[in-house]
């Protein structure tokens, strides 16, 4: 499965994943083949590009309850999109604490991690879309952590806002400007958002205080600055869940290649000094990383295959070597040194349908 | 380095899972990823330092930390044999590792026992909940009951256990009930240090005015007791703060104290070849990275008599002057004559052949030392 973009797409070409309209109701299908006029309608809908399969690449299992994670969230991107107009033009929210409510309560029963695997996103609803992506992971992740309901939703709601900036700016301010020009007038818009989501919980600063404080720490990190400050409990999920959503999904403007979970784990790992490694753990049990069937680049610069998931180390898990065939658990010691350095997305998933 | 009779070796290890409010020393929360990176650069540095020094003697090791229970025991066995196959370690070695409730299960513990580890120092710090919490330690005090009893199982005959006087909100009584179930383990060896508000730390921020801690007086009471009750139960002072049974000293510990040569390993750590002292920077990512700089201090001989007399005057046994003399080849009284002469008229020293400091002196051991410096 791999990401192609609206004008790369092709006629007879598979969805990888299912696409829902603003009603949650079932538009495409997943393995549904693309014909002409579908094209035409995604590219007239402003879709960035869709997943697709591989050829001969058989379809991945879905269950139920990831379907229904897939509308879930579907629906709430659209709901969000709705609620960010409202809140721009009458400085109201009347809806923002249903949608957190929805999102906490669709998702805080998932025991089990839950495959993490981006849809589509069109341009304009790229913030919306990562916003709800980044609401959902820290419901899992908070869920795991055991965090109060009350925590969860002031969580899910500084998620839910914590771009709001990016809309304030319209995107044609933006073009043409130089990256340092675009980052002042974000910035700017940034302190209009803030000031705004102050002013909707009727007094109430936790929601402001955590998208502030998440930002401050995040553009400290970017530009290399040190930072002494201590995050709240709420701020270091939103740190983490933001950065993890932020790099792997697919760029705002279509052209860069997300990077994989693996790549995106480790950057989390190494940064330990802003991103808590509790919260990252939280983050790796909630999502799925290396599932059996992956096929993963080693840095012996082998390919191999994720044949049995770590017990501990999710970054560790039993695979087979395809050149040499065999077998290596990489938690076990003497394989310390191997590490697995990136997910190949190329190779078809052919293995999970015949387990 | 010049050569020694025996060397001692630190090994840092700053991890921890989370850093306690009060502490200053280096230490990291961090997840796998980062410990194995650091481990194997702490493997080559082993390896650099003994292509300089050789193979040298090696009379004790310390693992310290962070918690250097907190990452996976293979790496600390790994470093272990990394020590024996570069370095001419003792097969009498004392070797420590210092571990926290909560970090060290028995598996692991079997795993640092085989690795040839013969001493723990579990870090209790007070057998109060309460005060465990107002410390922001991860344990409570039946956790650290499990752990010890594992210790016990996994073979480990000499162990030591931390605590801690002058915590916000302990009262004489709390500090007595520490001390007694402590001596009623009957462990090898106790440290009894008063927790320092060091700056920098959440602590400074809560507590800088000093508002919440137990007063002066209660701390000296605190300080007494110490003494009296574990001297009662058959554990001697040897050194301000910390108390053995007999012939159960910690040598690391009397190393550093009598300024034997020391090799550090890992970032934040010291050593010292008897002239020089070389101080580790303490970034974990340039460490990791291969960068194993440390910055030269080098002693002037004054700095050098002055710490010789107030670290050896920690020890109950006191310095011998025979040492002195045989270290800087000058007479004690030549030097110090007049600040000996005045704490041994105040009652604080004795001072023959062997220095000491009197009881009292060891009461006021601050005052004592400032003497020297």
């Amino acid at each position: 499965m791999r990401f192609v973009k609206a004008s790369d797409l092709k006629r007879g070409m598979r969805l990888g994943r299912p696409i829902y309209n603003r009603k949650g109701e079932l538009v495409y299908d997943i393995d549904h083949r693309l014909i002409d006029a579908d094209i035409v309608q995604m590219r007239n809908s402003k879709i960035m590009g869709v997943f697709a399969l591989d050829a001969a690449e058989p379809v991945p299992p879905m269950s139920d309850t990831e379907r229904e994670y897939d509308r879930q969230r579907f629906l709430n991107v659209y709901a969000l999109r709705d609620e960010m107009q409202k809140i721009l033009f009458n400085h109201r929210a009347n809806r923002i604490e249903t949608i957190a409510e929805s999102i906490v309560s669709s998702f805080e029963v998932f025991k089990k991690r839950i495959d993490f695997s981006q849809s589509v996103r069109s341009r304009d609803e790229y913030v919306c879309s990562h916003s709800v992506n980044v609401a959902i992971l820290v419901t899992l992740m908070g869920t795991k952590l055991g965090i109060t309901n009350a925590d969860k939703l002031t969580a899910v709601k500084a998620a839910l806002l914590h771009d709001i900036g990016k809309y304030v700016v319209p995107d044609k301010l933006l073009e043409g400007e130089t990256a340092e020009e675009v980052d002042r007038i974000l910035n700017n818009a940034q302190d209009t958002g803030f000031e705004l989501i102050g002013m909707l919980f009727d007094g109430d600063k936790s929601v402001m205080n955590t998208c502030i404080q998440t930002h401050r720490i995040l553009m400290n990190h970017r530009f290399g600055r040190k930072n002494d400050e201590k995050p709240t409990l709420l701020s270091r999920l939103l740190i983490v869940a933001d950065t993890f959503d932020s790099m792997t999904a697919i760029d705002a403007s279509g052209d860069l290649e997300p990077k994989s979970f693996v790549e995106a784990l480790r950057y989390l790992r190494y940064n330990f000094e802003v991103f808590n490694v509790k919260a990252v753990e939280a983050l790796e049990n909630s999502i799925e990383m290396l599932k059996p069937g992956t096929t993963v680049l080693l840095n012996n610069n082998h390919q191999a295959l994720v044949t049995v998931e770590a017990r501990g180390d999710v970054l560790r898990p039993t695979v087979l070597e395809i050149k040499t065939n065999k077998i290596i658990n990489l938690e076990d010691m003497s394989n310390r040194d191997i590490e697995i350095v990136d997910v190949i997305k190329k190779l078809d998933n052919r293995h999970v349908v015949d387990r | 380095m010049k050569s020694s009779n025996g060397y001692e070796i630190y090994v840092h290890i700053p991890f921890c899972v989370r850093k306690c409010d009060y502490c200053d020393f280096v230490s990291f929360a961090c997840g796998a990823d980062v410990h194995k990176m650091y481990f194997d650069a702490l493997l080559r540095q082993i390896d650099e330092t003994a292509e300089t020094v050789g193979r040298v003697p090696v009379v004790s090791v310390f693992i310290g930390g962070g918690t250097p229970t907190v990452p996976d025991a293979q790496y600390i066995m790994a470093v272990l044999c990394k020590l024996k196959e570069k370095f001419d370690v003792s097969p009498d070695a004392e070797i420590t590792i210092e571990a926290n409730p909560n970090s060290a299960s028995v598996e692991k513990l079997k795993v640092y026992k085989d690795a040839g580890i013969n001493r723990l120092s579990i870090g209790l710090q007070s057998t109060e909940d309460n005060e465990l919490k107002m410390l922001s330690r991860l344990h409570n005090y039946e956790e650290f009951l499990e752990t010890y009893r594992d210790a016990r199982e996994a073979g480990f005959d000499n162990i030591n256990i931390d605590i801690m006087s002058a915590i916000p909100g302990q009262t004489i009584e709390s500090y007595r009930r520490t001390l007694e179930r402590v001596v009623e383990l009957n462990p090898e060896h106790i440290s009894a240090y008063s927790l320092i508000v060091e700056e920098g730390t959440p602590f400074y921020e809560r507590y800088k005015d000093g508002k919440g801690l137990p007063d002066e007086d209660t701390e000296r009471e605190m300080y007494y007791l110490t003494k009296q009750l574990l001297h009662e139960h058959g554990y001697e002072r040897y050194e301000i703060s910390n108390y053995s049974k007999p012939g159960r000293e910690c040598r690391h510990n009397l190393g550093y104290w009598t300024r034997v040569p020391y090799l550090g390993f890992g970032i934040a750590a010291a050593s010292f070849d008897g002239e020089k002292r070389f101080q580790a920077h303490s970034d974990l990512k340039r460490f990791c990275a291969g960068d194993f700089s440390a910055e030269t201090e080098t002693l002037s001989e004054t700095d050098a008599m002055a710490e010789f007399m107030f670290l050896g005057l920690r020890l109950v046994r006191g310095i011998a002057k025979a040492d002195f003399k045989k270290a800087f080849g000058r007479d004690m009284d030549e030097v110090y004559g007049e600040q000996l002469n005045k704490l041994a008229t105040e009652g604080l020293l004795i001072n023959g052949d062997q220095v000491m400091l009197t009881d009292k002196g060891m009461d006021v051991a601050n005052y004592c030392m400032s003497e020297f410096v």
